[in-house]
C-alpha cells in the first residue's frame, strides 16, 4: 500500500451540487478499490495560471489516499471519460525518510535487526 | 538578466573588489540553500506561495545561480514547479509576457 495525492480541476460551469455528486462518485472509487481516504481538501473555485480549454477558473479538489498501486491508474481512466474534469495530477508522496543521517540506526548496534 | 560570472570573478567579487568589468557592484554574499537549513520547510507543490518564490516574474525556473539552492533541493524544486505549472497553479509563461 502506498500513498498517494490526486488533484482534481473541475469545469467551473458545473452547478454545484454536481461537484458534490463527482466527488463523492471519485470517493466511491477510491474506498470501492480497498483505498483508504486519508484526506480530502477542497481548494474551491481558483483563478488558473493559463486558460485550459477556454476557462480561467476551476474548481479544486485534493485528495491523499493510500491504495494498492494499480488504483491511480483506474482513476485516471475514469477521469479521461469524465469530460467536466479539466485536469489532474497524481503524485506519489515519498514514504517519509528519515532527514539526518543519525536519525539512522547505528551500524553494529545489538538489537539490529538481523537480514 | 543577471550576469554570469566565472569563478575567478566571483572570488574576487566576494573580497569587496571591483569587477573587472561593468559597473561596480558590492561584494557578492555567500547563498545559502534555503531548504537545507530549516527542517520544516519541505518543498510542495501546492504551496503556491513557495512555488512564486521559485520562479521569475516571465515564470522560468530561478537558476542555482540565483537561489543559492543545493543539487538535491533545486531538483525538487523544479520537479515541483512542473507539478505546480500542470495543475495550472503557476503559469508556463507569466501574463505580461504572451
Amino acid at each position: 500500500m502506498k500513498t498517494y495525492e490526486t488533484t482534481l480541476i473541475l469545469s467551473p460551469i458545473l452547478p454545484e451540487a454536481d461537484w458534490e455528486t463527482k466527488v463523492s462518485k471519485y470517493e466511491g472509487i477510491i474506498t470501492a478499490n480497498q483505498g483508504e481516504i486519508k484526506r480530502k481538501e477542497i481548494w474551491g473555485i481558483r483563478r488558473m495560471g493559463y486558460t485550459i480549454r477556454g476557462r480561467e477558473q476551476g474548481y479544486y479538489v485534493h485528495f491523499q489516499y493510500q491504495s494498492p498501486g494499480e488504483l491511480p491508474r483506474e482513476l485516471e481512466r475514469n477521469f479521461l471519460l469524465d469530460e467536466d474534469i479539466l485536469r489532474y495530477l497524481t503524485v506519489l508522496v515519498p514514504a517519509s525518510t528519515p532527514s539526518r543521517p543519525e536519525a539512522l540506526p547505528a551500524k553494529g548496534v545489538e538489537n539490529a535487526p538481523s537480514i | 538578466m543577471p550576469r554570469r560570472f566565472d569563478r575567478d570573478e566571483e572570488r574576487r567579487g566576494e573580497r569587496g573588489e571591483r569587477m573587472e568589468r561593468g559597473a561596480p557592484r558590492g561584494p557578492i554574499s555567500k547563498k545559502s540553500c534555503r531548504y537545507c537549513g530549516s527542517r520544516f520547510e519541505s518543498i510542495d507543490y501546492k504551496n503556491e506561495r513557495q512555488m512564486r518564490k521559485a520562479i521569475s516574474d516571465r515564470g522560468k525556473i530561478l537558476p542555482r545561480r540565483i537561489t543559492g539552492n543545493c543539487a538535491k533541493h533545486q531538483r525538487q524544486v523544479a520537479l515541483a514547479v512542473k507539478y505546480a505549472r500542470h495543475l495550472a497553479l503557476l503559469p508556463f509563461v507569466a501574463e505580461a509576457h504572451r
